[in-house]
């Protein structure tokens, strides 16, 4: 009976045509944003290759010189050793003029305008950032909460300790991927962050790494969509100006609790290289900020060469060590400083009824508390102590049934 | 008018065909007025553009929406600003007589409003969109146990409140 009255009451509720005609307004418009972003990707793709052409035709403008001018000297040689007679009468400057001439109209010019290689003479310091932004965005970041940063890309994926500025485990991109693009794959840690799946999605194959155990093992995709999982809607995207960092990768901004907020930013702006990354942490509240530099001074290279792999060329003479701050941080030492103990090392192929997970590992915090993003200031480059507060377990944001 | 643009006005169409409904009412229960409603509404299907291409189903899709739905409410029912206006609202509120308010007012919505939040979207979960406790703790990220005992609670104070109406 109660029931009944309580849907009738519900069925009478509905959004007005207004305000879905007004959201769908909205929506498009947030689209075409987008997809303008996506022209002046394309448009500076252009602009480069049209640089590199602009390059190669004067190559071709010197080598034609120089042919042109080897040709006028043995003519000229000729002439005077066999024609004496006829030297005052012969222009051969202007023949090779005409036809080097003829070589430069006479190319396709595409993209012509452009008269010199400086892209700055072309797109203003804003874009600049933008685009420089879009190259090195190429790291995701999939969790965060006071004790624990997920972030991956092509090198694999990574799970940083902030309080204790440890690397917690580092999966290999050739683990991970094997041979495929990392950017097939989708990374959904759970709400404690303990396990992760990895799933594939085009064949819907999935993987979970379990944090606790440091297994990694094949799991069936169904359990995965009924877990509590950690999902983008604690992501803050919007626009540039909720990001509070102009240097920041984009859209890579997670609200952990009502006041808290973790990012991950380059602290080098001009350099594509991703040896910068850094994880920011900013509290509302307080206004205190910790910047983070994960991989200390060595940069990507440290990890990477460690696992015999080369990312980048980045800092090839640097130590094979990857040092923090003390010895206790080197990534191979233990499973909560180092690479993970894994069981396999590459796709096991164990059936999923071997690998079922325990329940109760994604107990939930009774009251999640979450608030709206607000700017902060500029985070400092120095890495500095994380903020030692008791914040409450990171709100769960998505989640599936059925 | 672009291919992109042409699917994405047919996904949110769909979504909006699908979704829309109860979004709005997922909204109206947490917000309890129609203008905060429909800025979450609106916020809730900005954010499904955003992340349209990351749905596996739409059971997942489903369960997407009312979770950021709840969040967003929960932001804008904490958010200081709310929070000082409905101080002055509420001393507004002292000062006048909403005679008209009342009488559109059904009882059921009176008697809602007198619950708590989370309460309320427990009771709404499970008596409207018919989710079961396991579901709606998924969806709420709350323990189950949790949920049971919103729910007990919740039915025993409307019990109180609709004078011994069956639950």
């Amino acid at each position: 009976m109660f029931q009944e009255e309580y849907k009738k009451y519900y069925d009478d509720i509905h959004p007005s045509a207004e305000l879905i005609a007004r959201t769908k307004k909205r929506a498009m418009e947030m689209c075409e944003e987008k997809s303008d972003d996506k022209d002046l990707e394309n448009w500076e793709t252009d602009l480069l290759e049209n640089l590199s052409a602009e390059k190669d035709r004067k190559w071709w403008k010197i080598a034609g010189s120089m042919a042109a001018g080897l040709v006028l000297v043995v003519s000229v040689g000729y002439l005077i050793h066999t024609l004496q007679p006829m030297k005052h009468q012969t222009s051969s400057g202007n023949l090779a003029g005409e036809e080097q001439a003829g070589t430069v109209s006479g190319s396709s010019v595409r993209g012509s305008g452009i008269k010199n290689g400086r892209i700055s003479d072309y797109v203003d310091s804003s874009a600049m950032s933008e685009l420089a932004n879009t190259e090195r965005a190429s790291v995701t970041l999939d969790f965060a909460s006071e004790q624990m940063v997920i972030f991956h890309s092509n090198f694999g994926v990574v799970m940083y300790k902030p309080q204790e500025q440890v690397i917690g485990y580092y999966l290999r991109g050739a683990d991970v991927y094997g041979a495929d693009d990392w950017k097939e794959y989708r990374i959904y840690p759970t709400l404690d962050g303990q396990l992760l799946y990895i799933v594939k999605k085009a064949t819907q194959e999935a993987w979970c790494y379990d944090y606790s155990d440091s297994s990694y093992t094949t799991v069936n995709i169904d359990e995965v969509w009924t877990k509590n999982l950690y999902l983008a809607n604690n992501k803050v995207t919007g626009t540039k100006a909720d990001l509070y960092r102009e240097d920041s990768t984009q859209s890579i901004l997670i609200q952990v609790d009502s006041n808290n907020y973790t990012q991950l930013v380059f602290l080098v702006p001009k350099s594509k290289l991703q040896a910068s990354l850094a994880i920011a942490q900013y509290n509302s509240k307080t206004g205190q900020e910790t910047c983070l530099k994960i991989l200390g001074q060595y940069g990507w290279s440290a990890l990477t060469k460690e696992e015999s792999t080369n990312y980048e060329n980045y800092m090839e003479n640097q130590p094979l060590a990857f040092i923090h701050k003390d010895k206790k941080n080197h990534i191979s030492n233990t499973k909560n400083s180092g690479k993970p103990q894994t069981k396999t090392t590459v796709r096991p192929t164990e059936s999923p009824e071997a690998t079922q997970l325990k329940d109760g590992d994604n107990n939930l915090t009774d009251n999640p508390e979450e608030n709206a993003v607000t700017e902060a200031p500029v985070s400092s480059e120095e890495p500095v102590q994380p903020i030692e507060t008791n914040l409450p377990e990171v709100t769960p944001d998505s989640t599936t049934f059925g | 008018m672009s291919n992109e643009k042409a699917e994405l006005e047919r996904c949110f169409q769909k979504a909006i065909d699908q979704y829309a409904d109860m979004v709005y009412r997922v909204a109206m229960n947490q917000m309890k007025n129609k203008e905060d409603a429909d800025d979450i509404f609106q916020e809730v299907f900005i954010k499904w553009v955003q992340h349209r291409n990351e749905f596996e189903n739409s059971s997942h899709e489903k369960a997407w929406l009312i979770r950021v739905t709840i969040n967003l409410c929960k932001n804008m029912l904490t958010s200081s600003w709310r929070k000082k206006g409905t101080e002055w609202s509420e001393e507004i509120e002292n000062t006048l007589v909403h005679e008209d308010k009342i009488q559109e007012e059904s009882p059921l919505s009176q008697v809602l409003e007198q619950l708590p939040e989370n309460y309320r979207i427990a009771i709404h979960l499970f008596y409207y969109e018919e989710l079961s406790i396991k579901e709606i703790s998924q969806v709420t990220g709350e323990k189950e146990s949790t949920v049971r005992t919103q729910l007990t609670r919740a039915r025993r104070q409307l019990k109180k409140l609709l004078k011994g109406v069956e639950l």
